[in-house]
């Protein structure tokens, strides 16, 4: 114990303190011990600021109290407090008001145990501390610390004893820094981490960590599983870690690890692979890592750590195969019917064409022979029986017109293309002028735009045309004066062509029947015609991916629209 | 009977009613009838052989059995013996393809059988030129060899 004279001296001192903070906290371990009459140390310095019991004037180290005490004052984040070797407070700097609250009136000649809770209280901590820093020379901990009213601060604190001249212990100094924010942050880092552990725990996603400098991977208990490395290891060397991956995986693992530590690479690599498990499965895992760049410079630096998660996928895996094994299954399938139905309507075609060309030798020696009839028995034969014999030959002969249809059609589907430029607005002048020279009597007046052009099969595009300008001139025959028109519109930016005339029309109600093949809209006796020329307009139309229609209505006319995308 | 055509079809009616057309035109020459090429070209070859007088034209089909009428035109042009005999083809064949190869192989004429005893009156007039040549043809052969 001692005496009140020098306890009140000790009082006195506020405002004196001796203080090795220039390297706070990160100091040496056992720094020189504190001597009021030194000036510097090895960059500690130790000062005397004033002591107003002699002569009420403080008694300046160099000269300069008030640089000291506001280099005390301004250090916002510590408070600096002294203690008296029974542990009252006698000196209490600005911060130190700040962070817990007390003004130097409230605290002067309080016990410092008022800071401390009172579970380190109850566990004698408030005064261990302080033998601790007796013992030696300084007393580093983190703790909680109570403020005036009640609310807790986690603290960084260093404790050591201040000396005077002749060594003899006076009390001693406490630098605290809160850092309850810190220590709030590490805490949530905590809680991410387990919330991380769990979530990784529920779906079976293993986590890892690559040290660069140490070439260590530090894995997650899952991670440890699921790369089959045994329960043990937590901790791997890149090479062991690399042995349990399969040799045929293993270079593309290793050309992916050593892009993501590319210098700049800022990578995020995936990486499905096998591992040849000790069980004699193979189990496929699917592992995610990303580049981290510590410390300064973070953009140009070389990633220093890798961070990873790892989830087993060869059930995924072996679903995805089943799938792609079912969905190339279902395309051979429908390759091969496509095949199948090609090879069907080809052999269909070539039926059609054979058996066309067949019929009409035939049908050829009906008509000629019933002709040879007529020719040798003129004379011998009644009217009646000259008609019996002209109709064979006429029913032949519409056979026969019939059949040379649907060769012609077989034709057109067959031939193969021959992409050329092809000037249309000539094509229409050919066919409107055949037309004109089998019946130059009608007075047909005829538009034809100066410069239709298309890439197609010309010879293809000529029958196209011929058969809707046959259509027109036909279907006009009826009037005294007629107008077929050819032309070029468009939809959208793609030229429409069309052939439009004002003849009879047809009705709208039946525009689907006109391009079926052998399908008529009017009476033959009226109109002639095997009903295959639409027919074979539209087969052309289609063979140059394009689409024909028409519209018109009975005894208005008819346009007949077709569009080509010809693929060169 | 000088005015010899060797008429080459498998189709006997067609046969009939190629000469009834010819019969109707009032063109009855001797006609020889082969069923197909290889008879035709039989024919040809022995009468060769035989120093027997060549026919003055060919009239062929062209689909037969064994041998058809293109082959036998190639085997005709071919050898230097018959290489001068007109060859008219008569056919159910519209193909442009079989019309340009039969004149590219030397054919005279390419007809499409009718089926209107009237068109024979076409086909019968090329026919006569063509044999009227072959007999001119014949009569300067006669004329250079009188011993033969």
């Amino acid at each position: 114990m001692e005496a009140p004279t020098k306890r009140s001296r000790m009082r006195r001192l506020r405002g004196w303190i001796s203080s090795r903070f220039a390297r706070f906290p990160g100091a040496p371990a056992h720094p020189p011990e504190v001597r009021s009459n030194s000036r510097r140390s090895g960059g500690w310095f130790s000062f005397r600021l004033s002591d107003k019991s002699k002569g009420g004037h403080h008694r300046t180290f160099r000269g300069a109290p008030d640089f000291y005490r506001l280099a005390v004052e301004s250090l916002n984040e510590y408070a600096l407090i002294t203690m008296d070797k029974t542990r009252v407070i006698s000196s209490w700097s600005g911060p130190a008001a700040r962070m817990f609250g007390y003004t130097e009136a409230e605290i002067i000649g309080q016990n410092v145990t008022m800071l401390f809770t009172p579970e380190d209280i109850a566990k004698g901590i408030d005064k261990q501390e302080f033998v601790e820093a007796l013992k030696k020379g300084r007393q580093d901990d983190e703790r909680w610390h109570v403020c005036k009213d009640g609310r807790r601060l986690w603290c960084y604190g260093l404790s050591f004893p201040l000396k005077d001249e002749s060594g003899d212990v006076r009390g001693f100094v406490k630098l605290i820094r809160d850092d309850t924010i810190r220590k709030n942050k590490d805490e949530l880092l905590r809680d991410n981490e387990e919330r991380l552990r769990l979530a990784g725990d529920s779906t079976g996603l293993g986590t890892w960590d690559y040290d660069v400098a140490k070439q260590t991977l530090t894995l997650s208990k899952r991670a440890v599983e699921l790369f089959d490395l045994g329960n043990e290891a937590k901790s791997v060397g890149l090479e062991q870690f690399l042995q349990v991956v399969d040799p045929e995986d293993r270079p593309t693992v290793v050309e992916k690890l050593e892009h993501c530590l590319a210098i700049d690479s800022r990578c995020y690599e995936d990486m499905e692979f096998r591992i040849p498990m000790r069980s004699g499965d193979i189990r496929w895992v699917l592992t995610k890592a990303a580049a981290f760049v510590d410390g300064p410079g973070r953009q140009q630096a070389q990633p220093d750590r890798l961070i990873g998660t790892v989830i087993d996928v060869t059930e995924r895996r072996r679903k995805r195969i089943e799938a792609l094994d079912v969905k190339q299954e279902l395309e051979t399938k429908v390759k091969d019917r496509t095949s199948q139905l090609m090879d069907a309507n080809k052999e269909l075609e070539t039926f059609a064409y054979s058996a066309s060309h067949d019929l009409r030798a035939p049908l050829r020696k009906i008509a000629a022979f019933s002709h040879a009839v007529i020719k040798s028995a003129e004379g011998k034969l009644n009217a009646e029986e000259q008609g019996y014999l002209a109709t064979i030959r006429e029913a032949a002969g519409k056979m026969q017109g019939l059949i040379d249809d649907q060769l012609r059609l077989a034709q057109v589907t067959r031939k193969p293309m021959a992409i050329a430029d092809c000037d249309l607005s000539k094509i229409a002048r050919a066919a409107i002028d055949e037309l004109q020279k089998s019946e130059p009597e009608r007075r047909v007046e005829i538009v034809i735009a100066g410069d239709a052009r298309a890439r197609g099969d010309c010879e293809l595009l000529a029958i196209a045309l011929g058969n809707l300008f046959a259509n027109a001139w036909k279907f006009t025959g009826k009037h005294p004066t007629a107008r077929i028109e050819f032309g070029v519109t468009t939809i959208g930016n793609d030229p429409v062509y069309f052939v439009r005339d004002d003849g009879a029309g047809f009705d709208m109600q039946f525009a689907h029947k006109l391009f079926g093949t052998f399908q008529r809209l009017h009476p033959e006796e009226e109109f002639p015609g095997t009903g295959v020329g639409l027919g074979l307009v539209e087969r052309i139309i289609h063979r140059h991916n394009g689409r024909v229609w028409a519209k018109g209505g009975v005894e208005k006319g008819a346009t007949f629209f077709f569009t080509l995308n010809t693929e060169a | 009977m000088s005015q010899n055509l060797l008429f080459v079809d498998d189709d006997s009616g067609d046969v009939q009613l190629t000469l009834l057309g010819f019969r109707l035109q009032k063109f009855e020459p001797q006609v020889v009838v082969a069923k197909d090429g290889k008879e035709a070209l039989d024919i040809l070859i022995s009468d060769c052989e035989a120093s027997r007088p060549l026919p003055l034209a060919i009239l062929t089909d062209i689909k037969m059995p064994r041998m058809d009428g293109l082959e036998l035109l190639r085997r005709v042009k071919g050898e230097p013996r018959l290489r001068a005999i007109p060859i008219a083809i008569l056919t159910s064949s519209d193909h442009e393809a079989d019309r340009k190869e039969a004149l590219g192989l030397g054919a005279n004429c390419y007809f499409m059988k009718p089926s209107d005893l009237d068109a024979y009156a076409e086909i019968v007039s090329r026919i006569r030129a063509m044999m009227e040549t072959g007999s001119e043809r014949e009569a300067v052969k006669d004329s250079s060899h009188p011993s033969r």
